[in-house]
């Protein structure tokens, strides 16, 4: 197997049971380099269970999940989280650290230079537009935005390959919402890093997957329809999708909300 | 050639050490047949130990023999108030201390079981098997008595203690030692066939508060009680003859007698020579005036030697001076305790958040030792350690344990998913997680665990002093022995002084070590995210 092909996340057959309740049915992804897969669905339908499996945080009960072609394990898992940058719903930010240190402790406990540290701080901080002097700041100083802002910097301190974010807007206030959304893509624009997304909301998902991107709707463990949002919204192949698609009024494309709608609408299985 | 892992190589340094200590007293008695002249220089090396019972008369007759020795050239160590009978036989048999004054009924009943007849030359002969000496009496029989308020008495027409059987009303209280002993309560009251309900064991010299204040009628005495004159009291005849002779003597070493023959010369001049209105005037001035029992008892010794007075400053430990000795002995007691706990408990409460199972398990059984009352363990911990700081250090060692373990695990498992999660998901190793993100998230919970193990080890560490640990547990003991309110103070007030100075100490070090937004009221923070 040539390692230049294979993509950079492939999941095959994997499956995972939680005390006899199936997470994942037997499922397969791949995302190669610089590719943007949004996974959408409802609660309970195993989108983050995804994310984990691909970070290691959990394993597969039966089949692999691949990373750069090598078969996620124990022993590989550490090296492969160094190339991969996580970001949680409310950041999952260190809180006995400041700004600055929770960026910085991964490169700081791989030893890097100080002045190498300080220029990608201040590089990433750019990139965020995450203001400089407010790298002093725990993260019970900083507003829901601006933590999801140093969540960022701290998965790309490294420089990873892979972006795996979990519902990273999911409790920020709308108006915060609409500027981080735009944000974020101009990120993954920037840096064409591979980007896999999890969300519930329609629209967020139609604006993130909006070039190039595929939309992945995942239902009971299993990808319903993977494709562009237009196909979701125009050629559903299940009826669930439908409905789905229905409960969320998806204004025109390159929206990144509704202002109307509540953030928490989401549709009941 | 069989090669040693560490700790496999740590394991048998200990053991052997631990075997070395085992072997002290056999090693002891070995030197004592002389035969060996480096047993003889082993011997020149060390100091006379005198050990003494815990209450004011013991005391002042162990000073007398300390000083006594001590004028004959001999290096001496003092074990002032080491405990009751059987822990100081135990000592002496074990070899952990020289010499302590007892009384021969004492011997006969406690030590042989009523077994031979209580004359010292008998005496002597059956305790030659345990390799101890027993000396001339020093003077005086302090026997047992029972005593009552003089009014009390006359009212009920109580003259002897047969007379006590038509008073089935009264109300007994002995001290723990006459109640417990065959020739205290128990065989007086077959003797008599006195069937009181109404007993209860108190302090000795509680008892006479007790009698005082009207909380009870009847109590044990000794014959050289300096109280009996002071509180009024009359002495219930012992009609029948029941208690046996209670002649003062010294035990000692056999080995301790070849190894320092002046100090024994210089003792024998001593026997005879304190009659029973001495003792009682020694201890009145010990008791009821407060005076220190080192005085007391270097005044006799003076006396004795023809001199006018010993200058009372070289003998008393200067105020400041005696509070700096034992403020260090207290200190030493509790921080190296408490730093064996840390060293222990931080693993275990790791061990306990990590293995939820195994953690049941390690939480539950440091909450057992927790649950021993401080004295029975102090005092289970003589027969495996001796006297001294070692079983109250291993004591306070075990107590340090629970609070430190459950604070550690407490810290850990609050700590919220999603920040273990982004921590594992950078790629840190479970060692580097635990180090940069897990003991510092839960660094405010651990030491505020440390913290009340402190504190409470300042204050537990004072019963060490029953156990011959000093500090300031000394002066508390010594003052409820000689009713002697101020130098309780000397030990309770320190102790509490410095157990604020620890507090202060702790907090001192919180507010360096742990990052602000974790300071107590800010810890929602960790929680949060999810």
């Amino acid at each position: 197997m040539t390692t230049s092909v294979a993509p950079l996340l492939q999941f095959v057959g994997v499956s995972k049971t939680f005390e006899a309740v199936v997470a994942i049915a037997p499922l397969d992804l791949s995302v190669a380099s610089g590719d943007t897969l949004v996974l959408i669905g409802p609660s309970g339908s195993g989108k983050t269970t995804v994310l984990r499996m691909a970070l290691g945080l959990l394993w597969p009960d039966a089949g692999q999940v691949r990373f750069r072609g090598e078969v996620l394990s124990p022993d590989s898992v550490q090296r492969a989280r160094r190339s991969m940058g996580y970001v949680v719903q409310e950041g999952g930010l260190f809180p006995h650290l400041t700004a600055g240190q929770n960026v910085s402790l991964m490169a700081r406990h791989l030893r890097w230079p100080r002045t190498h540290i300080e220029q990608r701080q201040a590089e990433l901080a750019a990139l965020t537009r995450f203001p400089v002097d407010a790298l002093g700041r725990y993260p019970f100083q900083l507003s829901g935005g601006q933590r999801q802002r140093v969540s960022l910097m701290r998965a790309l301190m490294l420089d990873p390959d892979l972006l795996l974010f979990d519902e990273p807007l999911g409790s920020i206030d709308p108006l915060v919402r609409a500027e981080l959304q735009q944000d974020l893509v101009r990120v993954f624009q920037q840096t064409a890093k591979a980007v896999v997304l999890v969300t519930h909301d329609l629209s967020e998902a139609a604006f993130f997957a909006r070039d190039d991107g595929q939309v992945a709707l995942m239902r009971q463990g299993r990808v319903l329809q993977q494709g562009r949002v237009e196909d979701l919204v125009r050629s559903p192949t299940d009826p669930f999708i439908t409905k789905f698609v229905a409960a969320q009024p998806l204004l025109a494309f390159g929206h990144a909300y509704d202002p109307d709608r509540n953030s928490k609408g989401e549709p009941q299985s | 050639m069989m090669k040693l892992s560490g700790w496999q190589s740590v394991f048998i340094v200990v053991a052997a050490v631990m075997a070395g200590e085992l072997a002290e007293p056999a090693k002891a008695r070995a030197a004592d047949s002389g035969s060996s002249p480096i047993a003889a220089q082993l011997a020149t090396g060390r100091a006379f130990r005198i050990a003494s019972k815990a209450f004011t008369e013991s005391v002042i007759l162990g000073e007398v023999v300390a000083l006594t020795v001590s004028a004959a050239g001999v290096a001496v160590e003092r074990r002032a108030a080491l405990g009751g009978t059987r822990l100081c036989w135990d000592a002496l048999v074990a070899g952990r201390v020289d010499a302590y004054p007892d009384y021969t009924g004492t011997v006969l009943q406690e030590l042989l079981h009523g077994q031979g007849d209580a004359d010292v030359a008998s005496l002597r002969a059956a305790l030659q098997p345990y390799g101890v000496g027993l000396g001339g009496s020093f003077g005086f029989d302090n026997t047992y008595a029972l005593g009552m308020r003089r009014a009390r008495a006359a009212a009920a027409g109580i003259r002897t203690i047969s007379d006590l059987r038509l008073h089935p009303e009264l109300r007994f209280g002995f001290s723990d030692e006459f109640r417990s002993r065959r020739d205290g309560w128990p065989g007086l009251a077959a003797r008599y066939g006195l069937s009181a309900v109404n007993v209860r064991g108190l302090d000795h010299d509680l008892a006479y508060r007790g009698l005082a204040e009207d909380h009870i009628d009847v109590t044990d005495l000794y014959a050289t009680d300096a109280e009996i004159r002071r509180h009024d009291l009359s002495v219930v005849t012992d009609d029948l003859g029941f208690f046996p002779k209670y002649e003062a003597i010294l035990l000692y070493r056999l080995d301790a007698e070849q190894r320092w023959p002046a100090a024994f010369a210089a003792l024998r001049t001593l026997e005879g020579t304190i009659d029973i209105a001495t003792m009682r005037t020694m201890n009145g001035r010990a008791k009821l005036d407060h005076v220190p029992e080192r005085q007391v008892a270097a005044d006799f010794v003076a006396q004795r030697g023809g001199r006018s007075s010993v200058d009372p400053a070289a003998l008393r430990e200067s105020w400041t001076g005696g509070l700096f000795g034992r403020t260090r002995e207290h200190l030493m007691l509790v921080s190296l305790s408490l730093l064996a706990a840390i060293l222990v408990a931080l693993p275990l409460g790791i061990l306990a958040a990590r293995r939820p199972a195994l953690g049941q398990l390690v939480l539950a059984a440091v909450g057992v030792l927790q649950t021993i009352p401080s004295l029975a363990l102090l005092v289970f911990m003589i027969p495996l350690l001796g006297i001294g700081a070692p079983p109250a250090m291993t004591a306070l060692f075990l107590y340090s344990l629970l609070p430190i373990v459950r604070n550690t695990h407490a810290g850990l498992v609050s700590i919220a998913p999603a920040v273990r999660d982004s921590a594992a998901a950078l790629g840190l190793s479970p060692w580097a997680i635990l180090w940069r993100v897990e003991l510092p998230l839960a660094l405010g919970t651990i030491l505020a665990g440390i913290k009340s193990a402190a504190v409470i080890n300042v204050g537990t560490a004072t019963l060490g002093a029953l156990v011959g640990a000093g500090g300031f547990g000394q002066p508390i003991f010594a003052g409820i022995r000689m009713d002697d309110f101020p130098l309780i103070l000397q030990g309770a007030i320190p102790a509490s002084l410095l157990a604020l100075a620890v507090q202060g100490a702790f907090d001192l070090v919180e507010r360096v070590l742990v990052p602000s937004p974790l300071r107590s009221g800010r810890r929602h923070g960790a929680a949060r995210a999810d």
